[in-house]
């Protein structure tokens, strides 16, 4: 299988086959990333359009440094910037974009629970942990999205993923406040790692 | 809560992960699958960490049939075509990329017209003002041309430079007793001159100056007359004690060391006054040539009617005392020549020089109500000074103001707009690169 960078040269040099190759490789995950993230189906048709446009537009300055998934996501996370900087400006007309929101599907109480518990994550750590259980990204990649060390986005990972472990016990007792605390699995841990550094 | 302690565990939770995400150096990752093969926390972890990935996987979104849609194919094709450019723009998203390039260009493009217009009309006036003292100098070098006859202008320097008033080639050749054809053919020359030299200008001047280095300044003018080869044609010096000293000249220059002289003079003192003035005189010079020729002519003729004509005694006198009237007639006629082109020739500066004279005065301080009354009628003058100066200032200032604001508006717009997102995706968590 033709790697995607290939393809890219390819579509550089004019092959549309392979930017049709690269466009039914990623616009499923890009509309899954789009769709988790936004509440309207719609609006995730459009923006998947919108990056691989973006894609077309900025083909001349695609180098082959990074990983083409990279650079989609990154434009697909400019997108989404936007796409939100949009509905803050309209924020009393627009449907709330929140994971959390009730959409036109509907889901079943598993995703339901996710939902919720992913939205209870502090922003930072939801993105992290969104982007490697979905979108599948190495810690490199998404250090290198979200302009962070490596060693942050595995702290953050392993945050998040501490604190929803707890928020997905069978037990569905949620803290009244209904916000989780991220910080207490990272509390728990962090004497260990402080212990280990030691050594 | 699994509490995991490095004491008992040799890999840390978040190495766990890592392991269990792949993300772990080969070394590494074997040493804590020998441990996690091992040790029941860490297995716990792991199989809580796994059932974590797993609840999430739940969430599935159902991808609808991947198909470029109309933009996409349309943007394909074009780009195929080379016109990606214009229906870039059509795209909000590809806006950003093209349409700031035409806004910039638009916004230089405009600077520079505007540029252009205020220079223009500055660059032409500089050329029209560069043409003015060029044509004067023509003039001058047109007017000290006309009484330069070779071998005599010399001796003319000298004369003037000793301050004596220069003699006209005329008076010299008559009183050196020349012949009578040299003499003639001179003069021909001389009436030539204006005629084919331009117009003939008598230029005066008049400089006021005021000088705290009164001692200093006569000198200072003989040097100057000096070195542009003039002559004192009156000078009074008035030194009375009590009051300014004062020095006034009427000075000969050659007209075309006029303006030098007068840079020269200023640079004396303070300038409190300067006039400078031209008649023109070729028209009476014409005349005064043709009257001239034919007096000149009649005394020929009245010569020749002496020598070969007899008659009688009375009519031998009646012929004498014409020609003596004639004679008279060319005297003053030559006379008025001669001091027309020295007028053409040397302009006329009159100078005055003042001594810088501080006198004491006893002033008498107002009284308390006039004070109060002034201060009140100044500060009212100045209120009204300011606000003028303030309109005055808004007037003359305001439509340029316009204009570049309507100039840099887009611009900066378009800057704002560009830095705006990139400020707030630095300052927001998740919105990434």
């Amino acid at each position: 299988m033709t790697s995607d960078e290939a393809l890219m040269l390819e579509f550089q040099r004019g092959s549309r086959a392979a930017f049709e190759e690269l466009f039914a490789r990623y616009s499923g995950p890009l509309y899954g990333f789009f769709r988790r993230r936004l509440n309207r189906q719609e609006r995730a048709e459009d923006l998947v359009q919108e990056t691989f446009l973006a894609l077309i537009s900025a083909t001349s300055r695609y180098e082959p440094r990074s990983l083409v998934r990279t650079y989609l996501y990154g434009i697909a996370l400019n997108l989404l910037a936007a796409e939100r900087r949009k509905r803050a400006r309209y924020k009393d007309a627009a449907v709330p974009d929140s994971a959390a929101e009730p959409s036109a599907e509907d889901p079943s109480d598993a995703v339901l629970w996710v939902r919720q518990a992913l939205d209870r994550l502090e922003a930072g750590d939801r993105e992290v942990l969104m982007l490697r259980e979905y979108e599948q990204l190495s810690y490199a990649e998404i250090a290198q999205l979200l302009r962070l060390p490596v060693n942050t986005v595995r702290s953050r990972l392993f945050r998040a993923r501490m604190a929803l472990k707890e928020s997905l016990q069978p037990e569905p007792e949620m803290n009244p406040k209904g916000q989780v605390k991220a910080r207490s699995a990272a509390v728990a841990i962090r004497p260990q790692t402080a212990a280990e550094s030691e050594a | 809560m699994t509490m995991i302690t490095t004491t008992q565990h040799p890999v840390a939770p978040e190495e766990l992960m890592a392991y269990l995400d792949g993300e772990l150096s080969p070394d590494r990752a074997a040493e804590t699958a020998s441990h996690l093969e091992s040790c029941k926390e860490c297995q716990t972890l792991a199989a809580d960490l796994g059932g974590v990935s797993q609840k999430l996987i739940q969430w599935q979104i159902e991808v609808p049939e991947p198909n470029l849609t109309e933009s996409l194919v349309e943007e394909l094709s074009k780009r195929k075509e080379g016109k990606q450019a214009k229906f870039v723009a059509q795209h909000r998203s590809q806006m950003s990329f093209l349409k700031p390039k035409l806004l910039w260009a638009g916004g230089v493009a405009a600077v520079f017209v505007l540029i252009l217009a205020i220079a223009t009309p500055n660059l032409m006036y500089r050329k029209a003002a560069d043409e003015a003292p060029r044509a004067i100098r023509e003039r001058q070098q047109a007017s000290a041309g006309q009484g330069k006859i070779p071998g005599v202008t010399v001796a003319d320097g000298n004369l003037s430079a000793n301050l004596s008033p220069p003699r006209s080639t005329t008076a010299y050749l008559a009183q050196n007793s020349l012949g009578k054809l040299e003499k003639e053919q001179i003069e021909a020359e001389e009436s030539k001159v204006p005629a084919n030299n331009g117009p003939m200008i008598v230029r005066t001047a008049e400089l006021s100056l005021t000088t705290n280095k009164f001692e200093q300044s006569r000198a200072a003018v003989e040097e100057i007359l000096k070195r542009h080869k003039g002559y004192v044609g009156e000078l009074h010096v008035d030194t009375a004690t009590g009051s300014a000293r004062s020095l006034r000249g009427e000075l000969r220059l050659p007209s075309s060391q006029l303006d030098a002289a007068l840079t020269d003079f200023k640079a004396l003192g303070r300038v409190e006054g300067e006039t400078q003035g031209g008649e023109e005189v070729t028209q009476k010079y014409v005349d005064l040539e043709a009257r001239l020729a034919n007096s000149k002519h009649t005394e020929q003729r009245l010569s020749d009617m002496l020598l070969n004509r007899t008659g009688k005694l009375s009519d031998v006198l009646a012929v004498e005392m014409q020609i003596s009237r004639v004679r008279g007639e060319i005297e003053q006629m030559e006379a008025e020549r001669k001091q027309l082109k020295n007028q053409v020739d040397y302009a006329t500066l009159t100078i005055t020089v003042n001594e810088d004279y501080k006198a004491e005065l006893k002033v008498v301080p107002p009284s308390t109500s006039t004070q109060i009354r002034n201060a009140a009628v100044n500060g009212y003058r100045n209120l009204v000074d300011g606000l003028l100066g303030v309109f005055l200032w808004l007037l003359s200032v305001l439509p340029a103001l316009l204009v570049w604001c309507g100039l840099l508006f887009f611009p900066a717009r378009f800057a704002w707009k560009k830095l705006r997102p990139r400020f707030a995706r630095e300052i927001g968590p998740v919105s990434g690169m």
